[in-house]
């Protein structure tokens, strides 16, 4: 090792390093094991939890786009009772932050679920509150488009937990700043900027001479989604004081070196992952090194201490 | 979900890994239909009947998973037949070219049984993963494979050299008996069911509902390898799921529970 010191505080998770693995990439934690070590890591997110087991979307689920995917997953998941019993105490053998992503129809599911979670406190590290799902009928997007539905609902769970509160808005708002001022004043401890963006798969499909359409609805992900990420990023940075965790299309250490560059604290790394399964684990050490040729004794050092304002030139 | 009894009996395949492979050659076994003969030493040497390879093809988003077709020493043999960005990539790949792989991933077909008789059938490039059991457990095995013609039988190659008992069928009559593969199967069902211990299958989704269908109907047992597109491969992304006939599951995870998986559980 390089002896860089990567370690970063993301509104009150402390992480090792910037570099987490996004919600749904991650499963809870141990599946990918056998190719990247999770304590290679900064932290993960777990699979978006609700109260109650989700069976998700009917398939056709996935489709690949350019430089990335779309997906309809619809939010399958085991629900808050089997997370509890069955997956928590995997997470706690593992030496890395674990952020629970939380999703719900109300925002007293989200405040329930922030609740439970805040009595099992260890391991969890933090919480994100998913308000920004394309794929689901209710709760999701809607949540996180109007900014007073948002300060409800972020208040309502920041009113059950002291976990530390991240939430991941959509990048299809119309003023991403204003939505993340509202979650900041609600009590918000960071904001994760982008979940995939509103998208579509298409085949056309010909019965004689008649023309129509075979169409996947889900969230698009991967490269295609990036400059929209930073410009999220950008945005939020020049007026939102809390810590925002940059996430869309990120797939090498030069891309992450983008979104820290223009605010980011720290990064999450999803559809690239399965392309190459043992991102995750290389890129902390790709970042050290550069930061070591760079002279630096500290991610901390290259980021300055106050990122509110940004440093764009 | 994670409450219900586990779909396998406890798995002693090895973890999968990454390996940095070189393409050995290809050669051409029909139209549009190739074999990619791999040097894969940790892969081969790990991969049960059943299991697949997840291939990195150039700048795609997306790996792509092979069913192995065959595995002896190093080499690993995928079969696949061409008709998108990804496999239209790959009839470009020269020996020598870097094969980046994930693999052995998922569930095969459970091993026979001391005496068990199994009958293989398969249905296009669905053969491949039927070849490797068949290689594998010849004196177990018998095989109905079905084409749609003449030309694409030689997809089959390695069935026929590992010298199981194989029939062969054609859409078109051009070769072996002309239909599809059910007709034969349902045939040797009707005229003694009690000759044949367990149904393998691979294929088009019409062909899998169909054997399916006449297995339960005879009382034999049936395993399916299921495909479909996939992003992670290792269960983690929910993408590859198809419907079944358990209320307390209601999807399983091809890449993860499957791709083999029994008959019965899928809702065709």
């Amino acid at each position: 090792m390089t002896g860089v010191d990567l370690s970063v505080d993301v509104g009150g998770v402390r992480l090792k390093n910037p570099v987490l693995a996004a919600s749904g990439t991650f499963g809870y934690g141990l599946e990918l094991a056998p190719l990247v070590d999770p304590a290679l890591l900064g932290g993960f997110v777990t699979k978006g939890l609700t109260l109650a087991a989700r069976a998700g979307n009917a398939p056709r689920r996935i489709a690949e786009a350019p430089g990335g995917m779309i997906n309809r997953i619809g939010l399958q998941n085991v629900g808050l009772e089997v997370f509890l019993q069955e997956k928590l105490p995997e997470l706690a053998r593992l030496d890395t932050a674990v952020i629970v992503n939380v999703s719900g129809d109300t925002a007293p599911d989200y405040a329930a679920l922030a609740g439970r979670l805040d009595a099992v406190g260890a391991p969890i590290a933090g919480i994100e509150l998913n308000v920004s799902c394309p794929n689901v009928a209710r709760g999701g997007r809607e949540f996180g488009t109007d900014p007073e539905v948002l300060f409800e609902l972020v208040a309502a769970a920041r009113s059950r937990t002291r976990l530390p509160l991240w939430v991941k808005l959509s990048p299809a708002v119309t003023d991403i700043v204003e939505l993340a001022a509202a979650a900041e004043s609600a009590g918000a401890d960071a904001i994760v900027a982008v979940n995939t963006a509103p998208a579509a798969f298409v085949e056309p499909v010909w019965e004689g001479s008649r023309l129509s359409a075979r169409i996947l609805r889900g969230g698009l992900s991967g490269q295609g989604l990036k400059p929209i990420a930073l410009r999220a990023v950008a945005d939020l940075r020049r007026t939102v004081r809390l810590p925002i965790v940059g996430v869309g299309g990120i797939g090498s250490v030069s891309d992450v070196f983008e979104f820290l560059a223009i605010g980011a604290s720290a990064v999450q790394i999803g559809t690239a992952s399965f392309a190459d399964p043992q991102l995750l684990g290389r890129l902390p050490g790709e970042l050290a090194a550069a930061l070591a040729e760079r002279g630096c004794a500290s991610l901390a050092e290259a980021l300055g201490r106050d990122r509110v304002g940004g440093r764009e030139r | 979900m994670s409450r219900r009894a586990p779909l396998h009996p406890p798995f002693e395949a090895e973890a999968p890994g990454m390996e940095h492979a070189v393409l050995l050659g290809q050669r051409a076994v029909g139209p549009d239909l190739a074999v990619a003969e791999i040097a894969a030493p940790r892969t081969a040497s790990r991969a049960q009947p059943g299991q697949f390879v997840h291939l990195r093809i150039e700048e795609l988003p997306l790996r792509r998973p092979f069913s192995v077709y065959h595995a002896a020493g190093e080499r690993l043999e995928i079969l696949y037949r061409v008709k998108g960005r990804g496999t239209t990539r790959m009839t470009r790949w020269v020996p020598g070219t870097d094969v980046d792989l994930v693999g052995p991933l998922g569930h095969g077909f459970a091993p026979p049984a001391p005496g068990e008789r199994v009958v293989l059938v398969g249905g296009g490039i669905g053969v491949a993963p039927l070849a490797f059991y068949g290689a594998r457990y010849p004196e177990h095995c018998a095989a109905i494979v079905g084409f749609g013609t003449a030309a694409e039988v030689g997809a089959s190659d390695r069935l026929l050299q590992a010298g199981v008992a194989t029939l062969v069928t054609t859409e078109d009559g051009s070769a072996g008996q002309a239909g599809l593969v059910t007709a034969p199967l349902a045939a040797q069902l009707a005229a003694d069911p009690a000759r044949i211990d367990r149904i393998l299958a691979c294929g088009p989704e019409p062909m899998l509902a169909a054997v399916a269908r006449l297995a339960e109907q005879h009382g034999v047992a049936c395993e399916v390898a299921l495909e479909r597109e996939m992003a992670c491969g290792t269960g983690v992304c929910l993408g590859c799921v198809v419907p079944t006939t358990d209320p307390g599951q209601p999807y399983l995870r091809v890449c993860a529970d499957g791709p083999v998986v029994p008959a019965g559980l899928v809702r065709w």
